[in-house]
């Protein structure tokens, strides 16, 4: 049925009609599920690449009350994927970006700012009293607040995920539905945790993600279609498939379990070991011999020169390198197939972009029984900063 | 690429290496085994892939809490022995917890 702009539907009003029109006509949303989504309450957490498509999404389709929590400034390198800000935003925060994009959009939104990083001490005053949670966070710590947060409170949450070409999307926290908790019961070391800012995001992957947290959102509001409670989508952008798994609330779970043992928010810094890194900082790495930037230029102008390897890939090469000083690269993926051509014996630096990598490459030769490996701290990077400033860093 | 391991004549499954665990498969994304079960399998990931099954089991063998894996979309720690057996279309996923946003 399509409805005159003129005529006033239920609680709507005739600008509203017709702004939300075609989701109107939807029979599984109707003037009665637009005046539903103009009474709920959306918070997003993270204004980043989930939350940007998350956030634009939610306010185009007329969600009342819209929250954005994040602590950060919009940078340069966050506008490849982060569509929620512009080029005239960077070095504002990214709530006040968010607040003025959402406003144009949609200047009905009621927007709450809370441009702060999300800890134990405001996330159940912060999260309390929304109607849903949506998940765009980058940091483990943050992801087990959200969900702790959210199962004490209960509020259901959209989780979503990402990582290079792939992401994950749930539904936690929603009445006998799993938690996050039951999925991940641990978190995992910090040393394996590669940041975005490390490992490259394809900027279009957190859009897909992003939109599918919203489309969930409006979904639990409107309370229409099968939310994801229960099952996990995976996204594989490269391969293009879209697969699920099942999932089950865990009656151990320590949060959401049968006898939880977590019963008001810890400490997460802790609980994850110190991988509170968000994506543009840098990550905790693996505990391995190191060598600095100065050190090494040092050793390359006398006597025997450490063997230098670059474990990056090949277009990383391309930008910036150490060639001139006799790097070999060897992409992380490649180096066990080149073990038999090193000495174990021999000296050897490896370095990749900012040191992560490169710590697990350590980490490797380490165990294959080479005890004279050093990680370049800081990488190549930290090498263009202090040493070589024509070469670019990225 | 594509690698095969185990006995032949068994059902040849699918597993499917997610893209953090990648460089420990050499940018393999699908690995093939053949095997009856899926503890065959992970046996197979054992002897045939040190690195990979160095980040999916705990030195007690158990599958590390920050990792699942699922058997056609089953979470292998609910499978019952019956639903462990693989075929042809079997595919195990790995599914590690990433944080990314």
């Amino acid at each position: 049925m399509a409805i005159g702009a003129g005529r006033r539907v239920a609680g709507l009003t005739p600008e509203e009609t017709l702004r939300y029109h075609r989701q109107i006509i939807l029979p599984q949303v109707g003037p009665a599920g637009q005046e539903r989504l103009k009474h709920a309450s959306v918070l997003i957490v993270g204004a980043g690449g989930l939350g940007s498509p998350a956030a634009l999404y939610l306010a185009a389709a007329g969600v009342g009350r819209l929250g954005v929590v994040d602590g950060d400034v919009v940078e340069l390198s966050n506008l490849q994927r982060q569509v929620l800000h512009d080029t005239p935003s960077v070095g504002r925060s990214k709530t006040e970006s968010a607040g003025r994009r959402i406003a144009r959009i949609n200047p009905d939104v009621r927007i709450e700012e809370y441009p702060v990083r999300l800890d134990s001490g405001n996330a159940m005053s912060i999260l309390d009293g929304w109607d849903v949670v949506v998940d765009g966070s980058d940091n483990f710590p943050t992801r087990y607040l959200v969900n702790d947060a959210c199962v004490l409170l209960g509020v259901p949450f959209v989780y979503g995920a990402i990582f290079r070409f792939e992401g994950q999307a749930s539904v936690f926290a929603h009445g006998d539905g799993p938690c996050y908790r039951c999925l991940f019961r641990d978190p995992p070391p910090p040393e394996m945790v590669p940041s975005c800012a490390e490992a490259g995001v394809l900027g279009v992957l957190p859009g897909l993600v992003g939109t599918i947290q919203a489309t969930e959102a409006i979904k639990l509001v409107l309370g229409i279609g099968d939310p994801l409670v229960g099952r996990l989508l995976l996204v594989d952008t490269l391969a293009m498939q879209f697969r699920e798994v099942e999932l089950r609330r865990d009656p151990g779970c320590a949060v959401c379990g049968d006898a939880p043992t977590i019963t008001e928010l810890i400490d997460y810094e802790e609980f994850c070991g110190g991988a509170a890194a968000p994506s543009a900082a840098p990550v905790e790495r693996p505990s391995v011999p190191e060598i600095d930037v100065e050190e090494l230029r040092a050793r390359i102008g006398v006597g025997q020169p450490p063997r230098i390897l670059d474990v990056r890939e090949p277009h990383e090469w391309r930008i910036s390198n150490l060639e001139a000083y006799g790097a070999r690269l060897v992409p992380l993926g490649q180096l066990q197939d080149v073990l038999d051509e090193l000495d174990p014996a021999e000296d050897v630096v490896i370095y990749c972009r900012t040191g992560h990598r490169s710590a697990i490459a350590v980490q490797q030769l380490a165990s294959a029984g080479f005890e004279k490996a050093l990680n370049l701290r800081g990488g190549i990077n930290e090498w263009a900063r202090r040493i070589d400033p024509s070469l670019p860093t990225y | 690429m594509i690698v095969t391991a185990g006995v032949s004549g068994l059902p040849r499954m699918t597993v499917h290496v997610p893209a953090p665990l990648r460089e420990l498969t050499g940018g393999r994304d699908r690995l093939h085994f053949e095997a009856r079960t899926v503890d065959d399998v992970l046996e197979l990931i054992r002897e045939t892939e040190p690195l990979l099954a160095g980040r999916l089991f705990a030195d007690d063998g158990s599958v590390r809490r920050y990792i699942n894996l699922f058997l056609n979309g089953a979470d292998l720690r609910h499978l019952e022995a019956a639903d462990r057996t693989v075929s042809r279309d079997s595919v195990l996923s790995i599914v590690p917890s990433v944080a990314g946003g």
